[in-house]
């Protein structure tokens, strides 16, 4: 009696345990319940010896909840960052170096985003960048040609300034100010960048923010704000869909936003402009990117959903569904949606020159020098090398002190 | 004698949610946070340095933390006055029992405190936006204002918010200084009068000192809650722009989850904690009150 129980238990138990399903943990911002039920499902059908527990984080509290999480060893197997997190939380020798894919997965773009200290530490997953759009109305009432817009520095100052002659209620351009991010974001910083300039240097050692490339973009950008309306991004945002702006650089949302709210308004979206001699038309890289932390205990089935979500038509199930952010994946382009998104499609091109910011763990930090520095330009009329050369040395000091 | 250790016992076994959670969440993070208040901790990283009391020196050269240190005290000082100086105007007016309608003020005025925060700060952020009600009123009015939102500038940015943060305060108090005022006993006035006060003699040497306890309790609680302030910062400004709002609170925030120094965070919190007590001691012994 009592071995045919101990075989019964045996049978039972190596059942339960032979087929369990290795449980991972995602944690992500990108994917609503639906949308993620939709992807996880497939994965899960794909992987039966998997089972994935997905967390939907929200921007207004998510970060802080990573942090709380690593502190207290209860990372997930998965977790998305932000492009700009990954330097921060790799300096903390808290994820798993991902270099080894690097090299083998050519068809996915965006690796910058996720390399620090020469290693690569995470997969960039779903790009965001920004664009220049313009108002079709405005241009034709300037006399500009709105299939053709402006492509130089020089053409946008032309605009801007035709446009801004319209009316005291029409602003040539919209630059935001009074933010943590979006004055340097928007387009500063990508300008310099497209004038092949940055605010440090490749090795990440020496600040470069008063170097002759980034003062010909400051001074490029002072000349615009004569011509622009100065205010926050969500201000600029409504702005444009009420027709009160000529050219507005800015993320995809905006347009399903002016579509939806504001109908009537006409415009079109191109690429960010560049300098008129060299140079080429940069802009802001935000992107999400999957990392494996270093804690997790299932490393390998982590990087199996990893490289299930990168792949070219699940990414694409999520650009469909919200329509800012376009998948990693190379191959994605070939998907007919863009064919009647045209202007998405513009966006999933810019990805191609878009520029993440310099991959310091200090970032934060240096950041908001570079929107102190933009704003004293523009809002102060304060002299662009003596400003510069200002927050320079201040970077620098940063630089010097980051232990590495 | 059993029975009563038994009784003892039970009481505890009644407290215990509280002790244990109190323990748990409140204890061990307040005696934890002293700890690391003197190491050079990540948060992410379980290494922690013993610094002894460099983050607390690092604090006072911190210029940021200086800015933040000078804009809470502005707004402690400069909101203070206007949140209970309304409060204590309307509560006497509000005590007036031929007031028609009192109940409807009553409610009006506490309406803001039943709202959160955020969705106060949303609706200012709105009402403050390049596009929102006040430069409408103003252009309307004949004023030039830039096509700015209040919050983006740094010369309007902080007084915004302590404006708004005025009313949606005030309310509050007008209920706590309003009680206050109904606990004066009726035959006071009755003698004061009898005794041939003055009105003005009257509201000094009656009125005030009865509710001097309602006071200090109501000028504390504000203070208290003035340099702590924090959800309006972070819904609106972001401590911005060019730090004009960054306030205690919000830049311990900044320093302990946005730049991984949880060590210096907590420092700047017991900094906050020993400045808030100074001041409670003050008000105490300035309103000479025994509660």
């Amino acid at each position: 009696m009592f071995k045919k129980v101990f075989i019964i238990l045996t049978v039972v138990l190596l059942a339960t345990f032979g087929f369990a399903k290795e449980k991972i943990v995602f944690w992500n911002f990108m994917m609503d319940e639906d949308t993620a039920s939709l992807i996880l499902d497939k994965f899960e059908e794909k992987n039966p010896d998997i089972e994935v527990e997905f967390v939907q984080l929200s921007w207004a509290n998510g970060f802080d909840k990573i942090v709380t999480a690593f502190a207290a060893g209860t990372a997930p197997d998965v977790l998305e960052l932000g492009n700009t997190w990954v330097a921060n939380f790799a300096n903390e020798g808290v994820l798993t170096d991902l270099s080894i894919y690097k090299n083998v997965r050519d068809d996915i773009v965006g690796w910058n985003q996720v390399q620090f200290n020469g290693k690569y530490w995470g997969f960039p997953w779903l790009l965001g960048t920004r664009a220049m759009y313009y108002n079709i109305d405005l241009f034709m009432q300037a006399g500009l040609d709105p299939e053709n817009p402006p492509k130089t520095w020089s053409e946008v100052l032309e605009a801007a300034k035709k446009i801004d002659a319209l009316g005291s209620d029409v602003y040539g351009m919209g630059m935001a100010i009074g933010e943590p991010y979006s004055p340097w974001q928007e387009w500063f910083l990508p300008a310099v960048w497209g004038n092949n300039g940055d605010i440090m240097t490749k090795n990440l050692k020496t600040a470069t923010l008063n170097s002759p490339e980034a003062i010909e973009a400051a001074q490029f950008y002072k000349d615009l704000s004569k011509y622009a309306l100065k205010t926050k991004m969500n201000d600029l945002q409504a702005a444009f869909g009420q027709g009160k702006l000529g050219m507005l650089v800015t993320g995809a949302n905006v347009i399903s936003d002016t579509a939806s709210s504001y109908p009537e308004t006409n415009f079109y979206v191109s690429f960010v402009p560049k300098p008129d001699k060299g140079g080429f038309s940069a802009s802001f890289a935000g992107g999400e990117v999957l990392t494996v932390p270093k804690q997790s205990k299932h490393k390998e089935a982590a990087l199996r959903l990893v490289k299930y979500l990168v792949e070219a038509d699940v990414a694409m199930d999520i650009t469909k569904r919200v329509p800012v952010i376009f998948p990693s994946n190379s191959k994605a382009a070939e998907d007919p949606w863009f064919e009647d998104h045209p202007l998405e499609q513009i966006f999933l091109e810019q990805n191609a020159t878009a520029v993440p910011a310099s991959p310091h763990p200090k970032f934060e930090d240096i950041q908001s020098l570079v929107s102190t520095a933009v704003e004293e330009i523009v809002l102060d009329n304060a002299d662009i090398k003596k400003t510069l050369d200002k927050y320079n040395t201040r970077i620098q000091i940063i630089l010097d002190e980051t232990k590495w | 004698m059993l029975s009563k250790t038994k009784k003892r016992w039970s009481i505890f076994l009644f407290l215990s949610p509280w002790i244990i959670s109190f323990l748990v969440f409140e204890l061990y993070p307040l005696i934890f946070s002293v700890y690391i208040s003197f190491t050079e901790y990540s948060g992410l990283n379980p290494q922690k340095i013993f610094v002894g009391f460099s983050n607390y020196i690092q604090a006072f050269s911190d210029e940021v933390f200086l800015i933040a240190l000078r804009n809470t005290f502005i707004f402690v000082i400069l909101t203070i006055p206007f949140t209970i100086g309304i409060a204590l105007i309307l509560a006497i007016l509000l005590n007036n029992k031929n007031l028609p309608g009192r109940n409807f003020f009553k409610a009006g005025f506490f309406l803001p405190s039943v709202i959160s925060m955020v969705v106060i700060s949303m609706m200012w952020l709105y009402l403050y936006s390049a596009d929102g009600l006040f430069i409408k009123l103003g252009t309307m009015m004949g004023f030039d204002l830039p096509a700015r939102s209040f919050l983006a500038s740094p010369d309007s940015a902080l007084m915004s918010i302590m404006f708004m943060d005025v009313w949606a305060a005030f309310g509050y108090y007008v209920i706590f200084i309003f009680a206050g005022l109904q606990n004066i006993p009726e035959a006071l006035y009755e003698a004061a009068r009898i005794d041939g006060a003055s009105s003005w003699k009257i509201a000094t040497k009656v009125t005030l000192p009865m509710i001097k306890p309602t006071l200090f309790f109501v000028i504390s609680i504000n203070t208290i809650r003035s340099f702590q302030i924090f959800s309006e910062i972070y819904t609106m400004t972001g401590g911005g722009p060019r730090n004009s709002t960054q306030t205690m609170v919000h830049y311990l925030y900044e320093v302990s989850f946005k730049k991984f120094q949880l060590g210096y965070g907590s420092a700047i919190s017991y900094i906050l904690f020993i400045i808030i007590m100074i001041f409670t001691i003050i008000q105490k012994r300035a309103l000479r009150s025994d509660y």
